[in-house]
């Protein structure tokens, strides 16, 4: 007789005793492999977490010039402003094109949808003017009034959208006192530099283009530790994610704080938060009306740097 | 001797529970630790906008296959997916894809086949009899992008195959070709009806429009083809 319709047939106990052990044996085994899995993939996400040192290598600003001799004009004020990227890129701060350009050109395509002046231009003009904080003000706004505003959707909305209320909830980070144009500006200033770097801005635009930041940015900070506190902060509230994901965004971000501002060789600690800054022209505006992309006054004015934008667009339009 | 047999006798009912348990107990830290590094409660994190890299062209077609692919170019920029597939994805599982234009798909309401269908019926219809805001030429362009991007969505979505959606396509390019002879005059027209349209930072839908015209673009070459070579 088969010996597994023997198990099943024969003697008088009960069926579960009779094929007990074979499930015992099978249940240790996959017992084993679960613990032996969790222990390789446990020591693998454990090789791939950069440690401090590695990370304050990754982090460490990267100069054109010798700091030692460095005398900042009033263009490395804005190169200041984008230097949070210029760091991530490993590029150098005080230059306003990258030197190497497949980078940028991959970064503006990959995560911009970017691959030309009028996409560009156009993205600029949206940071500038809405960006992500009028959206993030309004909602940490809403939910620090009424906390319980979201309940009724909650089943309907995205896990982001629920990680953020839950973070305005309890305000972590002080999130209900973050000003949020920190995290559009320094966006702004690092397309600014990849849009000049590869030749769709030109040298007087681009640099025009980052003054126009200085007035917003000085008014709503109070110096570069405030500019780059509002802007990790808010980079975390963006990031819409905890867990270990966001503890290697926080250690890379809180190395990336330390090179900016340490006192040997952090872009800011050799600008002035008060140099003077030329006024810009805003040729931003007469390039997006040369390209056709505005051709009327906006219906929606969301900031006050968009009411500016907005002015310089009437006054000159053709008629 | 045996093991098997050893157990067996002296085998206990609670043996095998404790194992259970055991084992919901490992299961249950291995789900754990991969929600943790999904990242807890939170989203998916940085994920790109674009998938389609540097140069998002790849496939060599005909021209009046461009041409054809040409009439839903305006949406498939403004949303980074491919101009030179019916499907606007590259063909073959990819995850990244799936999950965009499964974003796209559901956005557009038209993952339901009955959902589609009477959109594009809706389209077909006002390409057919417009109404009078979309009489004039600059109406018929939106009507007609739209209606060649919603029988792009159905080939994504799976409900029409690329030979239907080219036939669909070319039935209703056949009569713009009344009111338009070049991509430029047909983009002018599309973006002068799209002013104020919902859902579109007008800024941004012209700049997509404009680079549609570079030379890597749908849209590189302006004049449409005199005679058709398809039918």
């Amino acid at each position: 007789m088969n010996p597994g319709v023997a198990l099943l047939v024969a003697d008088d106990q009960p069926v579960g005793e009779r094929i007990g052990p074979y499930v015992f044996w099978s249940l240790l085994v996959l017992l084993l492999a679960v613990i032996v899995w969790a222990r390789v993939k446990i020591r693998r996400n454990a090789v791939k977490r950069p440690t401090t040192a590695q990370y304050a290598q990754q982090t460490r600003a990267i100069w054109e010039a010798d700091p030692a001799t460095f005398t900042p004009r009033p263009e490395h004020w804005p190169l200041a402003v984008a230097a949070p990227f210029s760091i991530e890129n490993r590029t150098s701060w005080d230059r306003l094109d990258f030197t190497e350009l497949d980078g940028p050109r991959q970064g503006l395509a990959e995560a911009w949808a970017i691959r030309s002046r009028p996409q560009l231009l156009a993205q600029v003009h949206a940071l500038l003017c809405d960006g992500h904080r009028t959206e993030f003000a309004h909602e940490v706004e809403q939910w620090t009034i009424d906390p319980s505003a979201m309940d009724e959707f909650a089943d309907r909305i995205d896990a982001e959208l629920r990680w953020r209320n839950h973070q305005v909830r309890i305000n972590a980070r002080d999130i209900q006192s973050v000003r949020f144009e920190a995290w559009d500006l320094v966006r702004a200033a690092m397309l600014v530099r990849a849009g000049y770097s590869l030749n769709w801005l030109s040298r007087a635009e681009a640099l025009d283009t980052l003054y126009l930041l200085a007035p917003t940015l000085r008014e709503r900070y109070d110096g570069w530790d405030d500019l780059g506190h509002h802007f990790f902060t808010a980079r975390w509230y963006w990031f819409s994610q905890g867990g270990l994901p966001m503890a290697d965004e926080d250690a890379y971000d809180a190395g990336r704080l330390r090179s900016l501002t340490d006192p040997e060789n952090g872009p800011w600690s050799f600008v002035p938060w008060d140099i003077q800054v030329p006024t810009s022209r805003l040729l931003l505006v007469d390039a997006l009306i040369a390209e056709g992309l505005v051709t009327e006054p906006s219906t929606f004015i969301a900031t006050p740097l968009a009411l500016q934008i907005d002015r310089a667009v009437t006054e000159r339009l053709p008629d | 001797m045996n093991p098997l047999r050893s157990i067996r006798e002296e085998f206990d009912t609670q043996a095998i529970i404790t194992l259970v348990v055991c084992l919901l107990i490992a299961l249950l830290g291995w789900w754990a630790t991969r929600r943790q590094s999904k990242g807890g409660t939170g989203g998916e994190g940085y994920s790109p906008a674009d998938l389609r890299g540097i140069d998002p062209r790849r496939t060599a077609l005909d021209a009046d296959e461009i041409w054809l692919l040409g009439f839903a170019a305006p949406y498939v920029e403004h949303h980074q997916l491919l101009h030179d597939r019916w499907g606007l994805a590259p063909d073959g599982p990819n995850p990244a894809w799936q999950r965009k234009l499964g974003a796209v798909l559901s956005a557009a309401h038209v993952v339901d086949r009955g959902s589609w269908s009477r959109l594009v019926d809706s389209a077909r219809s006002e390409l057919a009899e417009p109404s009078p805001s979309y009489n004039d030429a600059s109406g018929r362009a939106w009507v007609l992008t739209r209606y060649a991007w919603l029988v792009r969505l159905g080939v994504a979505a799976g409900h029409v195959d690329a030979d239907a959606a080219r036939h669909h396509t070319l039935a209703a390019a056949t009569s713009a070709r009344a009111l338009f002879t070049n991509w430029s005059d047909y983009g002018d027209a599309f973006l002068a009806s799209s002013a104020g349209s919902a859902g579109f930072d007008p800024v941004r839908l012209r700049a997509d429009v404009r680079t549609l015209y570079a030379a890597d673009g749908p849209w590189s070459d302006p004049g449409w083809p005199h005679d058709l070579n398809i039918s």
